[in-house]
C-alpha cells in the first residue's frame, strides 16, 4: 500500500467529542477529543487544522 | 508524530504554523551562541494542542555579558528587539536578578520569546530533554514527563492542565509514570 493510501484511510478514522456537563468538563472532553484526533490522522491533517487557531493570531 | 524515548527524538510532519517558522529563525539565531530548551506552552501547541499563545519560554544556562552582547547583536540585526530594555546592561542585570526578558519581531510584541536563565533547581532539564525534528529543522523541548509533571502539578491553572492532558493523551504509551511521580515529589518539596 503506498504511503498517501495509508494517510488517506487514516484520515477516513471518525472521532467523537463526548458533550461535557459544564464548561471545565466540555473544555476537557475537547482536549481529550482532539488528542485522539491528533492520534489518529496524519501530521499534516491534523496541523492544517491547528494552524488556522494559531495563524489567526500570529502574521509573519 | 513518531515518539522514540530511547533516542530522545520526537519526528513530526506537520505543516509549520507562523509560530513554528518564527521560533525556528529564533532558535537558529539562539542556538549559535548558547544552549538553550523550550519549556512550557509552546511545547504543547508544538505537539498538536489547538490554542495560540503570545509567547514561547526558554530556558538558557548562565551565559556571560560579551557572549550575550554578540547574541544581541545578532538577533537585533536579524530583525527582533528586545521589549524590556534596550541597553545591553539592563537585559544583562535583568537575566542575573533571574528575571525574563522578552524578544520579538521589530515594531511588534505578540508573539515573543520569553528567555530566562535556568535556575538551579531547574539545571535537570538540559539533561531531561527531547529533540523534535521537524522537515524545516530541529527544537529541542523539555521531556514529556518534565512537561506534564510541571504542568499539572506546578503551575496548574486550567490551561496548563489541559496542556498536560494533550501531552498524556498523545503519547501515553510511552510515557514514564515512574518519572512523574518522581517529579511531583520535587515540586511539592519545593512548595513546603
Amino acid at each position: 500500500m503506498s504511503k498517501n493510501t495509508e494517510n488517506n484511510k487514516k484520515e477516513e478514522k471518525r472521532v467523537f467529542m463526548k458533550p461535557g456537563r459544564n464548561n471545565k468538563e466540555d473544555r476537557l472532553n475537547f482536549v481529550k477529543f482532539w488528542a485522539e484526533y491528533v492520534k489518529t490522522h496524519s501530521d499534516k491533517e491534523w496541523s492544517k487544522q491547528q494552524n488556522v487557531v494559531i495563524d489567526s493570531q500570529i502574521r509573519i | 508524530m513518531i515518539y522514540n524515548p530511547e533516542k530522545r527524538e520526537i519526528i513530526c510532519d506537520r505543516e509549520l504554523s507562523n509560530l513554528d517558522k518564527l521560533t525556528l529563525k529564533f532558535i537558529r539565531i539562539l542556538e549559535k551562541h548558547l544552549d538553550y530548551v523550550i519549556i512550557s506552552g509552546y511545547v504543547a501547541i508544538l505537539l498538536g494542542r489547538s490554542r495560540a499563545t503570545e509567547d514561547v519560554d526558554i530556558f538558557i544556562k548562565k551565559i556571560d555579558k560579551a557572549k550575550f552582547f554578540v547574541f544581541y547583536e545578532e538577533l537585533k540585526k536579524e530583525g527582533f528587539w528586545c521589549i524590556n530594555a534596550e541597553k545591553l546592561e539592563d537585559l544583562s542585570s535583568y537575566l542575573d536578578e533571574g528575571l525574563a526578558v522578552r524578544f520579538a519581531l521589530k515594531k511588534r510584541s505578540i508573539p515573543n520569546f520569553e528567555v530566562k536563565i535556568v535556575k538551579r533547581e531547574d539545571e535537570d532539564v538540559f539533561n531531561d530533554f527531547i529533540l523534535v525534528k521537524l522537515k524545516e529543522g530541529i527544537l529541542k523541548i523539555s521531556s514529556l514527563e518534565r512537561q506534564i509533571a510541571f504542568k499539572r502539578y506546578f503551575l496548574c491553572s486550567e490551561k496548563d492542565i489541559e496542556d498536560a492532558l494533550h501531552v498524556e493523551k498523545i503519547f501515553k504509551d510511552k510515557i514514564d509514570y515512574e518519572k512523574i511521580n518522581k517529579l511531583k515529589r520535587i515540586i511539592e518539596k519545593r512548595r513546603k
